[in-house]
């Protein structure tokens, strides 16, 4: 479990929060803090990428449906950079469907999640990706 | 055995063979007889009482045509002239009386024996024979009509439908299965069915069933199946179905019928149906996302106050949001079937333009600047259904504003249409997005215009509206950060649009239309202004000889309108009021003096009719009242 005495701005880990719809954004942030987590926030596809470039973040919460670049393009890119072997992938998507999960697992997603979800389901889902 | 004929009538040669001939006269089961040009039986065999139940002696007390079926009378006799005049006679049939009442059809031989005056007849009993003859005719008749029927059915029925005989050759191909298929009627008509295969594989996308599909119609198939194939020229997907025919009577397979039915729409419909249910599903789980999460947060954990009033206001918003969403879904099912009832006159823009604008509101940071040419003509307009365009360009305008900027509403003629633009300087659309801005639910891909509340229904709804009227809807770009210039245009209303006896000045279309039908039932013809400001445009270029009026209109009201009416044209035109307003009895005697009101009515179910009497009465000429 998360141990905030544990956690100090040195050891911080980083998270990139990438999903077009501002207040899933905020959500996914007030369900993480910021305690615990370095968070970074993205509004598209392009501007996650280039954000999980420059940070290298141990976890990216990727929205599946999201302009420019789709949650599965930046999971598939993630999955061959030889520099984000560590980052871990949760998949937040708003469709229901089999095909879109699956896909999502294919490509090396660790976790995902169906909108809605339960911010407690999102930690536990966190924690297992981030194995603590 | 020779009965009721004097033997010195006989010739010597029959009197010679005396015995063997009275025989096989009496001995014969076919009808011997023999008659007398004078129309009566000489001599006949027993099997006269058999097959007719009358005695001998009956049947020669009479004239023989007495026997015969009236309807057989005149070729009888035409028979017997014949004879007569020393013709034999082959095979003729008449009908004959039994003493039951019945007839029975016989077939005769006869030849005469001109010296004496008398005929030699044999016949023969063949109703059975014409009977059965009748029956298969009758059949045949049938048979005929029905292939007729059900070849006309195959023809004219909406579906491809190709017969295959017993033989395994292509014996019917209708119109609709070329049409279908671009296999022409001569080329496929005789083609033996181990060849169907090659004569589609040219003009259908391959697929490795279809070849297995085209084997088992090669082999005569016993059983019905079903396969769908893709049709390249033009491209169109089309299901067959091939069904064995059998004969009911259990003769056994005689061959097979394949229908070729047209699905492309069918799967089109599919399609668009699953992307829509998908797309509707996708932006309700978002906003519900944001619902469910925060209040579980807020019900778990602890927030300063100023995090829990962020989070309950994107909730209240998300709420919101959510009911836009099911209203604007609700909408376009609503226009599916493109805009309903759709109530089109002469409108004039600049009221609906300054409507719009009051219902968009005040907004410093977006203040709205409308120009317009003075001399806009009236255009044809729904205006309820314009007015919807106009507030929700205008309210598009604001939103992608975020920065602030000038709105600017223009409008020009251009030939026979008017083209109304609304100006923004918001953060513009990016060139790959023009085309696809008026398709349902599409919003832009972009981080900032995503930061905008909306559901992307307005502007498909705006284009179905502006496609009802007839009219374009558009848009233009210089791209992200270029602001952004929508247009619509509508027709310009005609001549033949703006005249009429009679300016009908009501806002509620159903009782404008009411009027229409009691004043056509008049012989008088009219136009609708649906505001005063149309009405005052009109009444300048339409010429009318008089006006029923609404006071309660939605810009300037009907009692405005009347003073205006008064000062230009004083009492000459004569005015019916029919108005929802409670008038008290002042008003209402103030309004009856008014010049040229010849009438002030409530408005009710019946009010239309009495408005249309007053009117027609007020038109007729004095001197019909003399």
């Amino acid at each position: 479990m998360r141990n905030n005495s544990t956690a100090s701005a040195r050891t911080r880990r980083t998270v990139v929060i990438a999903d077009d719809e501002p207040s899933l954004r905020i959500l996914v942030h007030a369900t993480i803090g910021t305690d615990d987590y370095n968070v970074v926030e993205a509004c598209d596809g392009d501007e996650a990428w280039s954000l999980i470039r420059e940070h290298r973040p141990s976890l990216v919460i990727l929205d599946v449906q999201m302009p420019g670049r789709t949650g599965l393009d930046i999971l598939r890119a993630i999955k061959s950079d030889p520099n984000l072997t560590a980052t871990r992938v949760i998949l937040l998507t708003a469709s229901a469907q089999e095909a879109d999960i699956r896909a999502g697992l294919v490509a090396g997603a660790n976790s995902y999640l169906t909108k809605p979800f339960s911010p407690r389901d999102l930690l536990s889902r966190l924690d297992e990706a981030l194995e603590l | 055995m020779l009965r009721g004929i004097d033997r010195s009538d006989m010739n010597p040669s029959m009197m010679n063979g005396g015995a063997m001939y009275e025989s096989f006269f009496s001995l014969s089961v076919d009808m011997l007889c023999v008659a007398g040009f004078d129309g009566f039986f000489k001599q006949l065999n027993p099997a006269w009482a058999q097959t007719l139940g009358f005695t001998d002696a009956e049947l020669m007390a009479r004239p023989f045509l007495d026997f015969v079926h009236p309807d057989d009378r005149l070729a009888t006799i035409a028979v017997v002239e014949n004879l007569a005049k020393g013709t034999n006679t082959v095979n003729f049939r008449n009908r004959y009386e039994c003493r039951d009442g019945t007839y029975r059809w016989l077939a005769w031989t006869a030849i005469p024996a001109g010296s004496a005056g008398l005929i030699y007849a044999v016949g023969r009993d063949v109703t059975q024979e014409v009977r059965a003859e009748a029956v298969l005719k009758e059949a045949n008749d049938s048979a005929a009509t029905r292939l007729a029927l059900l070849t006309a059915l195959i023809d004219a029925i909406g579906v491809g439908v190709v017969l295959v005989d017993r033989e395994q050759v292509v014996a019917h191909w209708n119109q609709e299965a070329s049409r279908l298929t671009g296999i022409p009627i001569e080329q496929a008509l005789g083609q033996p069915t181990g060849l169907l295969g090659e004569l589609f594989a040219p003009r259908v996308e391959d697929n490795p069933s279809l070849q297995s599909h085209f084997e088992r119609v090669s082999r005569l198939p016993a059983e019905s199946f079903r396969f769908a194939m893709t049709v390249l020229e033009p491209r169109r997907e089309v299901e067959v179905t091939v069904s064995p025919a059998a004969l009911t009577s259990g003769g056994g397979q005689v061959g097979f019928v394949m229908v070729l039915h047209d699905i492309t729409a069918a799967k089109e419909l599919d399609r668009a149906k699953d992307d829509l249910i998908a797309t509707v599903s996708h932006e309700l789980r978002t906003p519900l996302a944001s619902l469910v999460g925060f209040t579980e947060l807020l019900l778990t954990r602890e927030f300063s106050d100023a995090q829990r009033k962020q989070y309950l206001e994107t909730m209240l918003h998300e709420g919101r949001r959510l009911t836009e969403l099911i209203n604007d879904f609700l909408d376009l099912q609503r226009m599916e079937g493109g805009y309903k009832r759709l109530d089109l006159g002469p409108a004039d823009l600049r009221t609906l333009i300054a409507r719009a604008v009051t219902t968009a509101g005040d907004d410093p940071r977006t203040p709205i600047e409308v120009d317009l040419p003075k001399d806009l003509p009236l255009v044809i307009a729904d205006t309820n259904a314009i007015l919807q365009v106009l507030i929700s360009l205008l309210s598009n305008a604001r939103k992608y504003s975020p920065g602030g900027g000038a709105i600017r509403v223009n409008a020009q003629v251009t030939g026979e249409a008017v083209e109304v633009s609304i100006q923004d300087h918001g953060i513009g659309i990016p060139p790959e997005a023009l085309t696809k801005l008026f398709t349902k639910f599409y919003r832009v891909a972009n981080g900032d215009r995503r930061l905008v509340s909306g559901t992307g229904v307005g502007l498909a709804i705006s284009r179905r509206i502006i496609d009802a009227h007839g009219g374009r809807i558009g848009v233009e770009s210089g791209g992200l950060g270029q602001g952004s210039r929508f247009y619509f245009t509508l027709r310009t209303a005609s001549h033949g649009a703006r005249s009429g006896d009679v300016l009908i000045v009501e806002d509620d279309a159903g009782f404008a239309r009411l009027l229409e039908a009691e004043l056509a039932i008049k012989g008088l013809s009219s136009v609708w202004a649906p505001d005063a400001e149309t009405a005052d445009q009109l009444i300048g270029q339409m010429a009318a000889r008089a006006v029923i009026l609404d006071l309660l209109l939605p810009g300037a009201s009907g009692e405005d309108f009347l003073a205006r009416l008064r000062a230009s044209v004083g009492g000459e035109l004569p005015v019916a009021v029919v108005t929802i307003k409670e008038l008290d009895a002042t008003e209402t005697l103030a309004l009856r003096r008014t010049a040229g009101v010849v009438a002030v009515l409530k408005k009710h179910s019946g009010a239309a009719k009495e408005a249309v009497a007053f009117i027609a009465e007020a038109l007729t000429p004095r001197e019909a009242h003399q």
